[in-house]
């Protein structure tokens, strides 16, 4: 498991300017490793959530503060460009899409003004703000699910669903892990069609979290393109992805789905009735490619269970 | 002592003149060595997308003295995070700036390269290298020039003048 306070402390605050990763620095040890996310706005105060709300002090993120940190434009500028290793040029399809991954697999959310080709954003410029999510790795997110997904060891094609920072990732994440590696199952070949790089993190190709020793990963590709690749490159058991929604996503989950592949997904929504009453469809038709639906609670730690629901949407759990 | 002090008169002039020569030589050299390095990035960026911490570790593992040392310590600074690639860069150079023999028009040519490698999106870069290639060639034939015409003759310069000591003292 991650070390997580060197890992904010090593892929996080190195790209913070000195006089701000000091203060950051100085916050109590407890309150830095709990923290999911550290949002900073030019000329505001510098805040971070970790259950509790904080605002950064000279003496650390506390949860009163009379005199906060504020971060200066010039701030957020270094912060970016570090984070892009001074090569905008390099990462134009993420900033295009809001956001860079850190080493770690943490995620920088990027808002300033967005430069438009028609109606595409083409680049986003005069970064104004930042929202750094910390990734955390947590090996045994998805001890709980296991046995609910898997039969005779096998997979069975699996949508985990839930709100925003619930821990989709993280269960989705150990999930790929440990059928890689044949824990508590078969052992699976695995293909990642990592689209934001949150559940491998891949830094110079190499993946930064733990995926397993059975797992082949496609890196900043769009899902649907991925997922069609790596059917025919990779020839997987099963294929995992972040995030479905669209309607080419439907399309290419069907197209493995007919060639024997097990599916692995997750997809932003409240419950299951969210899903089926989408208004066009999409999600509906989506989940009617998965065997096993996971809804997972708002709760403190990732991956605890809400419902689970089979193929004929009857919650089994 | 009195050949000891013709020696002295003699060695001095032409040090200066051969020390002046050198300088000539080290500016041209690693002026000519810095625009093909601009090139080869020119390249990278634009064809292959490369980060600029990638592009600085590999000039560096060319091993072209002193150049590799800042270069090497640029890829550093970028990896190490936490600073702007403009600061960085010209402070390398500042620090170096002896060694390579620049004077204040190198200075003012890195200093722009500082201010706008990196700083924006390809096509941005595209024009911005361009920009800045025409820039250090243009330098580069002016230096070019004058290592031709003057670094022979400070060193012809030393020469005479310690010659000329010499016959007045003796």
């Amino acid at each position: 498991m991650k070390d997580v306070l060197n890992d904010i402390k090593e892929n996080i605050l190195i790209h913070f300017p000195p006089s701000l990763s000091k203060c950051v620095n100085n916050t109590s040890p407890d309150v830095l490793s709990n923290l999911n996310e550290i949002r900073l706005r030019a000329n505001k105060a510098v805040t971070a959530n970790g259950g509790s709300e904080y605002t950064l002090a000279q003496s650390g993120f506390l949860t009163n503060v009379t005199e906060p940190v504020i971060a200066s434009a010039e701030d957020i500028k270094t912060i970016f460009y570090s984070a892009v290793r001074q090569s905008p040029y390099a990462f134009g399809e993420e900033i295009k899409n809001g956001y860079i991954t850190l080493k770690g697999g943490h995620r920088v959310g990027l808002c300033g003004r967005a430069v438009l080709t028609g109606q595409e954003i083409a680049t986003i410029k005069n970064i104004s703000s930042l929202n750094i999510r910390i990734s955390k790795e947590i090996l045994s997110a998805a001890s709980e699910v296991m046995p609910l997904i898997t039969k005779e060891g096998r997979i069975l094609n699996t949508l985990i669903i839930s709100a925003p920072s619930c821990g989709k990732t993280t269960v989705l994440r150990d999930i790929v892990r440990r059928l890689s590696d044949g824990i508590g199952c078969l052992a699976h070949n695995i293909a990642v069609a990592d689209e934001r790089g949150e559940i491998a993190a891949c830094a110079n190709g190499i993946a930064q979290n733990d995926v397993g020793s059975r797992t082949d990963i496609f890196d900043a590709v769009g899902k649907a393109q991925g997922i069609m690749s790596l059917i025919r490159s990779m020839s997987p058991m099963v294929i995992a992805t972040d995030e479905v929604g669209t309607y080419e996503d439907a399309k290419a989950l069907r197209a493995a789905s007919l060639c024997g592949v097990k599916m692995l997904c997750t997809a932003h929504a409240y419950d299951i009735e969210d899903m089926l009453t989408d208004k066009d469809a999409i999600k509906k038709e989506i989940c009617s490619l998965f065997e096993r639906i996971v809804v997972l609670k708002n709760a403190k730690r990732p991956g605890e269970i809400k419902a689970v629901y089979n193929a004929n949407y009857e919650r089994i759990l | 002592m009195k050949i000891i002090l013709l020696s002295v008169l003699f060695i001095l002039p032409v040090a200066v003149g051969f020390n002046l020569s050198k300088k000539t030589e080290r500016c041209y050299k690693n002026l000519r060595y810095l625009s093909m390095c601009l090139e080869k990035i020119h390249i990278q960026i634009t064809q292959y997308l490369m980060p600029l911490g990638d592009i600085f570790y590999e000039l560096s593992k060319e091993e072209i003295k002193p150049m590799d040392e800042i270069f090497l310590n640029i890829y550093r600074g970028i990896e190490n995070g936490g600073q702007t690639f403009k600061n960085m860069f010209l402070n390398e150079f500042e620090q170096k700036k002896e060694t390579l023999g620049f004077a204040s028009d190198e200075m003012d040519l890195i200093k722009n390269i500082g201010d706008l490698m990196g700083s924006s999106n390809v096509a941005g870069q595209e024009k911005y290298l361009t920009g800045l290639i025409k820039s250090s060639e243009k330098l580069l034939a002016y230096r070019e020039e004058q290592y031709k015409t003057k670094a022979s003759s400070y060193k012809k310069l030393g020469i005479l003048a310690g010659a000329f000591l010499v016959i007045v003292f003796l």
